[in-house]
């Protein structure tokens, strides 16, 4: 019965989902601290292009990172429409910046699919699957990669 | 005698001045005489006044003389009181006598001798002796001054010369009566003298112009009554005489010559009448042979004149008179075969006017036809200007209709352009509308986007809450549902209000064509009623246009009138000429001629075709032409009237 019960929890997970251009991307929700509005970084002297710089989240300075141009995209074109997801590290917040949080998506499990095995692993580890929808294909993104090279880049 | 040159009137009114001077002389005598003595008169009593004054300066010397002497006498200065008054008339009288004898220089100075001599007394005796005689000591001595008669010299000397004044005064006098004495007498003589001289010249002048004048109006008054009594051989005297005598004389003289031409005609009146008796006898007789010729002459032409007044032509008068009267005969014969000749001529003259009258004929009755034509055109002119008229006059009309409606128009496209503008500005305020709208579209966007931010944060508290959140989960989900509809809908309308802005842009840009276009409609409003006024114009100018033509119509058809008037009275002429060419011929054939009798048969002939009741083609063709204009009353009379 638990484990069916946990099998019950594996196979519904909530997911934020949100746009990078054409393409629509989700984290967990779970990963989640919060979703704030666009406000303008402060930059950072010898940032890595995906770094856009240190926001004030009620007193606590935390970085920010364009998502697109993390996963090679071209850089996201920040608006008033613009989102930053706070994403809970453990003790670290980081912010991302995406185009639009499109929707709050409880997905099961067996929606989710493994990513093809066509890039190297350093880059595959960044999408942790895809959700196959029937109306849309999302590239489900693990925010641990995306956040923790930054963050140990940010540490060297 | 030079006297007979003047007139009378000048001759007396020489002797009346004459006499007239005369007396003028005398009476200025006698008044230059009366005038020597008045004025020898005045200077008397101018003598008589110096004495008078003289004799009062004498006695007052004597006044002063004796008071002085009562004094010296008596010692009491009441005996001086005649010298005071004394000494004061002397002073006057002396003074009145220089002035009134200012005029003679003579006397002045015996008068101021006279003056010297008793003042000298009064200074040098008087004055002293009254002194002397005021203190009782020089009394003696005063009277002794007295007696040694000093005082009594210088008196003695003063009356001489008083003396002296008065003798020259008196001497005045007495030369001026001698004067008055003369004029009286000079006067009085020419009074006397001057009357005697005067009534002698008046007595010869009165007699000579009585002889001049009376006698010679008496003897021609003897002259004329030989005249009046027929003794014309009286001679006329005075008829030299340059005065009115003289010119009685001439006419007189006149008048004898009258008597005697009168006189002389009447003895030449009584011989003429004597001379005529003698030859009376001599004249009986001639005048007897003359009568016989006479009268055989007369029976010829009697004869002969017979013959004519029968219309015989032929008759001549073959057996000739006595020298004196053969020409009677031969112009007897002459004028009747003259006359033959004529009337040959006017028979032959008529046969002509015969022909031309039936000529005439057929031109009027060819003329009345055209007349009729010719009415009958305008009648049908009439009508078509009738209709023309009527045409003209509701084009005119519509003209005026279509200015009405030109001006209606472009007030309406005016109201137009102004809705227009209205339109404009109704559309920028939509717009202005829409941007509002837009503008809270974008609040309720934002406040969508931020409701959608919240829910998507409960949502994810929700989810880390867990088993408990799910509840929290759904509320989160729906409010983001709500959040979503709304950012929708905002866009929707969003979308919307872009599409209207843009509709009401498009709006805007037609509907300021649209006013554009009005405008331009206006415009060619205006064109059109510019256009439509000139054809209004140019139909009142055709009216006017036709009323002249009217006008000439009219005058055409008076026109008309008067030739089938003239056509009727023409037909009438001709008639007549035919009728009266008849009455000639019948005429000229009473006459007979060498050739024969005159042929009567032709005019009755050409008579038998007139009498025919042919209808005269004027009167059909006024009837005709009556029948035609039987709408026009008024015309219908004044045909009647043809």
């Amino acid at each position: 019965m638990a484990e069916d019960q946990d099998t019950a929890r594996e196979r519904f997970i909530e997911i934020i989902s949100f746009h990078l251009g054409d393409q629509v991307y989700c984290v967990d929700i779970m990963a989640v601290r919060e979703i704030r509005g666009w406000v303008p970084c402060t930059s950072m002297p010898h940032s890595p292009p995906h770094v856009l710089g240190v926001i004030n989240l009620r007193g606590l300075v935390i970085p920010v990172i364009d998502v697109a141009v993390r996963i090679g995209l071209p850089p996201a074109n920040p608006s008033e429409r613009s989102a930053i997801i706070v994403i809970d590290q453990g003790e670290k917040l980081v912010g991302l910046l995406v185009e639009a949080v499109s929707d709050m998506i409880t997905i099961k499990g067996s929606d989710l699919q493994p990513v093809p095995d066509v890039l190297p692993e350093s880059q595959r580890a960044l999408a942790k699957a895809i959700v196959a929808l029937e109306e849309q294909m999302i590239c489900f993104l693990d925010p641990e990669p995306l956040v923790g090279a930054t963050l140990e880049e940010l540490a060297a | 005698m030079k006297l007979s040159k003047f007139k009378i009137g000048a001759k007396f009114a020489v002797t009346f001045a004459l006499l007239i001077g005369m007396f003028l002389a005398i009476a200025g005598t006698a008044f230059m005489s009366l005038r020597t003595i008045e004025e020898a008169d005045g200077w008397n009593v101018h003598t008589y006044n110096v004495l008078g004054h003289s004799d009062t300066l004498i006695a007052s010397v004597v006044n002063q003389e004796t008071g002085v002497r009562g004094y010296l006498v008596s010692g009491d200065e009441n005996f001086l009181e005649p010298y005071i008054a004394g000494k004061a008339d002397f002073q006057k009288a002396l003074k009145t006598l220089l002035e009134i004898t200012s005029d003679n220089p003579a006397q002045q100075a015996r008068l101021q001798k006279v003056g010297q001599l008793e003042n000298d007394w009064r200074t040098e005796i008087a004055e002293r002796e009254i002194a002397l005689m005021k203190n009782p000591a020089t009394v003696e001595q005063a009277r002794e001054i007295e007696a040694s008669g000093a005082g009594k010299g210088l008196m003695d000397a003063l009356r001489a010369a008083h003396a002296e004044f008065d003798t020259a005064e008196s001497s005045l006098l007495v030369s001026r009566t001698a004067t008055k004495d003369n004029a009286s007498a000079f006067a009085e003589w020419a009074i006397v003298l001057g009357s005697l001289f005067i009534v002698a010249i008046a007595s010869v002048l009165g007699f000579v112009l009585t002889r001049h004048v009376g006698s010679a109006v008496s003897s021609l008054t003897e002259v004329m009554r030989k005249l009046a009594a027929g003794d014309n051989s009286v001679d006329v005297p005075f008829e030299g005489r340059g005065d009115e005598i003289g010119e009685m004389a001439q006419s007189v003289l006149v008048f004898k010559n009258a008597a005697i031409e009168k006189d002389r005609m009447e003895r030449e009146a009584d011989e003429n009448r004597n001379l005529t008796e003698k030859e009376r006898a001599e004249r009986e007789a001639a005048k007897a042979a003359e009568a016989a010729t006479l009268n055989e002459a007369i029976e010829a032409l009697a004869g002969g004149l017979q013959q004519l007044s029968e219309g015989n032509l032929t008759a001549r008068i073959d057996k000739p008179f006595t020298e004196s009267l053969d020409r009677l005969r031969v112009d007897f014969n002459e004028s009747v075969e003259k006359l033959a000749e004529t009337l040959s001529e006017v028979k032959v003259n008529i046969d002509t006017i015969h022909a031309n009258a039936g000529e005439m004929r057929t031109a009027v009755e060819s003329l009345s036809s055209r007349t009729e034509q010719q009415a009958a055109a305008l009648e049908e002119t009439s009508a078509s200007l009738e209709e023309i008229t009527s045409t003209v006059k509701s084009s005119s009309e519509r003209a005026q209709e279509a200015t009405t409606k030109a001006a209606e128009a472009k007030s309406a496209s005016d109201s137009s352009t102004k809705v227009v503008s209205d339109a404009v500005e109704a559309m920028g305020r939509i717009e202005n509308a829409s941007g509002e709208i837009a503008k809270i579209i974008g609040v309720i966007d934002e406040i969508a986007f931020q409701t959608n931010l919240l829910a998507l944060n409960a949502g994810v508290e929700a989810a880390r809450a867990g088993e408990a959140g799910k509840g929290f989960a759904v509320v989160a989900q729906e409010v983001r549902e709500l959040a979503q509809r709304s950012a929708s809908a905002a866009k929707e309308i969003k979308d919307l209000i872009g599409k209207s802005t843009d509709e009401v842009e498009s709006g805007v840009e037609l509907v300021k064509a649209t006013g554009e276009a009005l405008t331009k409609i206006a415009e060619q409003v205006t064109d059109i009623s510019d256009h439509i006024a000139s054809i209004a114009t140019a139909a009142r100018e055709q009216s006017t246009g036709l009323q002249e033509v009217n006008a000439a119509v009219g005058q055409m058809d008076q026109v008309t009138q008067q030739n089938a008037a003239m056509v009727e009275e023409t037909t009438a002429v001709t008639h007549r000429l035919a009728s009266d060419a008849d009455g000639l011929t019948a005429l000229v054939g009473r006459f007979t001629m060498a050739g024969g009798k005159a042929s009567a048969s032709r005019p009755a002939a050409a008579n038998d075709e007139n009498d025919a009741p042919v209808k005269s083609p004027a009167k059909s063709m006024m009837s005709k032409v009556k029948r035609a204009f039987s709408g026009n009353a008024a015309v219908a009379e004044e045909w009647e009237d043809f």
